[in-house]
């Protein structure tokens, strides 16, 4: 199955990516999830790059100690996404951190809202389990104990899974492939159970698309190459491999672009958020953490 | 840019503050600091609310998917307390895209507000009737009707015609069976904090109503393990198992790993 990938073509659109100077405005605030991507990338396929440039550019990110924002550009407050994928980044280069768990702390109670669920930023009401997993992951990279967020922050998350047993961004809200990755690997952080299952693992397996081998994201919807990821490594959190990893390599053939990367859906542009989620859920790698979404060697 | 940010150093409201925010908002829809500037210009200048829906709308209809304009259209419904209008642009927005799920979670939210399952539970009749398919419409069905006192039986035969109309639907499958309550393997546990509304199995005879389908149909026999396993009766359980090996080839490793369950079960 290696084979039919691009490998050689894929490391150089990621490293394209990596060391281009201007991305157009509209995902500038994108950066550092862009940054996470190529490294996670480059780190799966062995390639080399180069560390200092990364922890320079992560430096000017860096608003408050571990607060992260988007960019330079747009003027916007650090956000728990950025901050996630910066610390992210850092741990997989193995650059050491010196944590400062009171600001890091200090930081994920301030966007934490009444009912639990976790807010993008001071200001903003943008608040689901993204957040949530987020936040939770980057406390858990900086090894900081979580403990105290168990109920208050995993009764939200439990109150989010569906009588279909996956879970929505929100309460109430349908049943989403990223929502339940978010949801399982957040309960793992904070050791909690995940209810159940049975019904959650039926719900997951039955994304993967008869015609096309494809994973889509939400019941009746088409298949998008990154779902390999958020079903696959969900799975993989709960101790299985369940997927057809053949008829899976078949869709993902046709979103494997020419000029190397992967796009969502056959016949689009690559992009590095697609071309890390394919790759990460189609070939297998040892040193997996399945959990904070990295790569540990 | 520049003269955006020595606008929001300045902390000036003014039209011309509220007119640049709309310019913001058109070219770069997620910035939010725009959003917090226009939202304070329309509060302490007491603009025209109204009007304000009429920007909302023409912005969303540009950034279908953009959190931002969903949120701030939240907050500007909020403040005017009145919906109207709301559910006929919802209809725009889900005839462009039916599964929009920022226009489901607002609609969940508008619903909560102002009480409206009633007429809602009537209109999401019409999303499934031009989309059987449609999961978020479902998804939506349940969530109103567990908000309300209804009657199961007359829902249940409501779900068997949806069924019968489109067989291989996993939609109309999925919400018939988030109804009831799953077979517990030793590691299920229940969800401390949601109590689902469903009944058992066993009270609802779905026998005759699964044989009507195709016998390859996977989703009437997943139904029909869940039935067989209720009833202790595990080696037929492991033979529809088998039966879903051949039909439902893709995953084959799922109905294995279903078979181990139940071989360990009868162990």
């Amino acid at each position: 199955m290696q084979q039919q990938l691009t490998i050689e073509k894929h490391e150089e659109f990621i490293k394209k990516t990596l060391y281009q100077q201007k991305l157009p405005c509209k995902m500038d605030s994108l950066k550092a999830l862009i940054l996470y991507c190529c490294v996670t990338t480059l780190k799966l396929l062995k390639s080399e790059y180069q560390c200092e440039p990364i922890v320079e550019f992560l430096k000017h990110l860096e608003v408050q100690p571990h607060q992260y924002r988007a960019s330079t550009f747009d003027d916007s407050e650090p956000s728990i996404v950025n901050s996630y994928c910066a610390i992210s980044v850092l741990k997989q280069i193995k650059q050491k951190i010196e944590v400062n768990k009171e600001s890091a702390l200090n930081y994920v109670r301030s966007l934490i809202q009444e009912d639990g669920n976790i807010r993008s930023s001071v200001s903003s009401n943008d608040a689901d389990l993204r957040m949530v997993y987020s936040a939770l992951a980057y406390l858990d990279l900086l090894e900081i104990d979580t403990s105290e967020f168990q109920q208050t922050v995993g009764k939200f998350i439990l109150t989010c899974q569906n009588q279909d047993g996956a879970f929505g961004l929100r309460p109430n809200l349908e049943s989403h492939c990223g929502a339940s990755y978010c949801a399982v690997s957040s309960l793992i952080i904070l050791k909690l159970e995940i209810p159940n299952k049975s019904s959650l693992i039926e719900w997951l397996v039955m994304r993967q698309c008869k015609m096309t081998g494809g994973m889509a994201g939400r019941i009746n919807k088409i298949p998008d190459s990154c779902y390999s990821f958020w079903i696959g490594w969900n799975l993989r959190l709960l101790g299985l491999d369940l997927l057809d990893k053949e008829r899976l390599m078949e869709f993902l053939q046709h979103c494997q672009s020419n000029y190397g990367g992967f796009s969502k859906y056959p016949q689009s542009m690559p992009d590095p958020i697609h071309t890390l989620h394919s790759l990460l859920g189609i070939l297998e790698n040892e040193d997996y953490d399945y959990v904070h979404a990295i790569l540990l060697n | 840019m520049d003269y955006f940010r020595a606008i929001v150093k300045s902390g000036e409201i003014s039209e011309r503050v509220y007119d640049l925010t709309g310019i913001i908002i058109n070219k770069l829809v997620s910035n939010y600091n725009a959003y917090i500037i226009r939202r304070k210009c329309l509060r302490q200048m007491n603009l025209d609310l109204n009007k304000e829906m009429e920007f909302i709308n023409q912005v969303t209809i540009a950034n279908q998917k953009v959190y931002q304009i969903w949120e701030h259209r939240r907050q500007v419904i909020e403040e005017l307390n009145d919906f109207k209008g709301e559910i006929e642009f919802l209809h725009q927005i889900f005839d462009i895209d039916n599964k929009n799920y920022h226009g489901w979670t607002y609609r969940v939210w508008l619903c909560e507000k102002f009480k409206l399952y009633n007429q809602e539970i009537k209109d999401i009749q019409y999303y499934l009737e031009e989309d059987i398919g449609n999961n978020s419409a479902w998804n939506y069905r349940y969530f109103l009707l567990t908000k309300m006192p209804f009657d199961f039986n007359t829902e249940l035969e409501y779900i068997k015609n949806a069924i019968r109309l489109e067989q291989d639907n996993e939609a109309s499958w999925n919400y018939l069976r988030g109804w009831f309550k799953m077979f517990k393997f030793k590691n299920d546990q229940e969800n401390p904090y949601k109590t689902y509304v469903q009944y058992n199995l066993k009270d609802f005879n779905l026998f005759d109503f699964l044989k009507e389908m195709r016998f390859s149909n996977r989703f009437a026999l997943s139904l029909q393990i869940q039935y067989l396993l209720f009833d202790g009766k595990f080696q037929d359980a492991i033979q529809i198992c088998e039966q879903l090996q051949n039909y439902d080839l893709i995953r084959i490793k799922y109905w294995q790993y279903i078979k181990n369950q139940i071989i360990e079960l009868i162990q």
